[in-house]
């Protein structure tokens, strides 16, 4: 679908006539946002909206830190959701284990020869190899991430129409509320 | 479609005016006479017949009017589109060379910030609003098609208004110290099938005082 087709759709539901189209056609990018957040948040759903692994990656440094301020702007993967994705390492066939913050990851724990484990601090992604040596090299990752509307699965094409729709009968209160949260 | 025969018109007005030379009683040229001259005779059908045209050019949904619509040249957002009489017909918009019917927009406003910020609203098309006799869009280039007329030396009207053609025509070469009734009648006349052309009219509102109540 394109932006001017999600539109139309939106249009239609409405009842609006053709000139309100361009209005609601600034509303789709917004809507892909709300519509990814809502889908990370639906285990059913998640699967649809998941980074291909092979071409989302992040490199490590030699303290074993990831910048992912790449990945958030370029891919557009939602670091808020990361944790309901999973993160690979070539030294393991298991993903990686969320650990809640810096402190758990530096405590050794009985996994660690089995487990390589990684926390978030801000956009850096610190990560742990076997037995807590800093772990280097590239991070694949297949995390929930906003599509465009390129790679929006057909199936989900209603759900953007849904959520465009929403945007548009949403009012000022609701966003004084948010605001307010 | 047929037009008024301007050779038929002027001998039918220099048989009115009774300005017809002695040995041809319907002829295309004024006889030696001190009143009217040929040129007078056929500027005035010309004028009539420019009058005829435009009422129907005025007429808004007139049948006859297609003839006079042209295209005016490519024109760039933010252009003035050319001086034209009546109203414009309809407006096509190119996305790349492509020209198709443009959709008409909410406002200039509205046009003019759609083309300020392309990564808010994606990829718009064929967007339009006139305003002023400005016109902006958000495609390459958009043509409008308008009613043109240019005078030439033959009568442009529909064949089927001749006869108002001639009234008007007879009308216009009214000279001071002439019998008003006479040229009164055909006064009279002429302004009769004017009212009747423009009769024509499909009185239908212009599409944009529905779409812009959206």
């Amino acid at each position: 679908m394109t932006q001017e087709e999600v539109a139309i759709l939106v249009a239609r539901r409405m009842g609006s006539l053709v000139p309100a189209r361009l209005r609601f056609q600034a509303l789709v990018d917004d809507g892909l946002s709300r519509l990814a957040v809502k889908v990370a948040q639906d285990v059913k759903m998640r699967p649809y909206l998941i980074t291909p692994l092979l071409t989302t990656t992040a490199t490590l440094d030699s303290s074993g830190i990831a910048d992912l301020s790449t990945l958030v702007s370029s891919n557009q993967v939602l670091i808020d959701y990361l944790q309901y994705g999973q993160i690979y390492h070539s030294s393991s066939a298991y993903p990686l284990q969320w650990v809640g913050n810096s402190a758990q990851g530096k405590l050794p724990n009985r996994f660690d020869k089995m487990l390589l484990t990684c926390w978030l601090v801000g956009q850096n992604l610190y990560a742990k190899g076997f037995n807590q040596a800093p772990l280097t090299g590239a991070l694949s990752f297949a995390v929930p991430f906003i599509p465009t509307l390129a790679q929006l699965p057909s199936n989900l094409s209603n759900n953007l129409v849904d959520k465009v729709t929403e945007l548009l009968i949403e009012s000022p209160k609701d966003y004084a509320e948010d605001s307010a949260k | 479609m047929a037009v008024a025969n301007t050779e038929r018109v002027q001998k039918r007005v220099i048989a009115i005016l009774l300005a017809f030379p002695r040995s041809d009683r319907y002829s295309i040229l004024v006889g030696n006479n001190g009143r009217y001259t040929t040129q007078e005779v056929y500027d005035a059908i010309l004028e009539a017949d420019a009058q005829v045209c435009t009422d129907i050019i005025e007429t808004e949904g007139h049948p006859y009017g297609v003839q006079f619509i042209v295209p005016s040249t490519p024109l760039s957002s933010g252009s003035l589109i050319p001086a034209h009489l009546g109203n414009i017909s309809k407006v096509e918009v190119a996305v790349g060379t492509t020209y198709s019917g443009g959709l008409l927009a909410s406002s200039r406003s509205e046009v003019l910030e759609v083309n300020a910020f392309p990564s808010i609203y994606g990829t718009v098309n064929r967007w339009y609003w006139i305003e002023n006799n400005e016109i902006v869009h958000t495609g390459t280039n958009a043509k409008v098609y308008y009613p043109s007329l240019t005078m030439t030396s033959l009568c442009q009207s529909p064949e089927g208004y001749e006869e108002s053609v001639i009234a008007g025509a007879v009308a216009a070469l009214a000279k001071d110290g002439a019998s008003s009734d006479y040229y009164s009648y055909y006064n009279q006349q002429f302004n009769m099938y004017r009212q009747l052309i423009r009769g024509q009219a499909m009185v239908l509102p212009p599409a944009q005082m529905f779409e812009q109540a959206a």
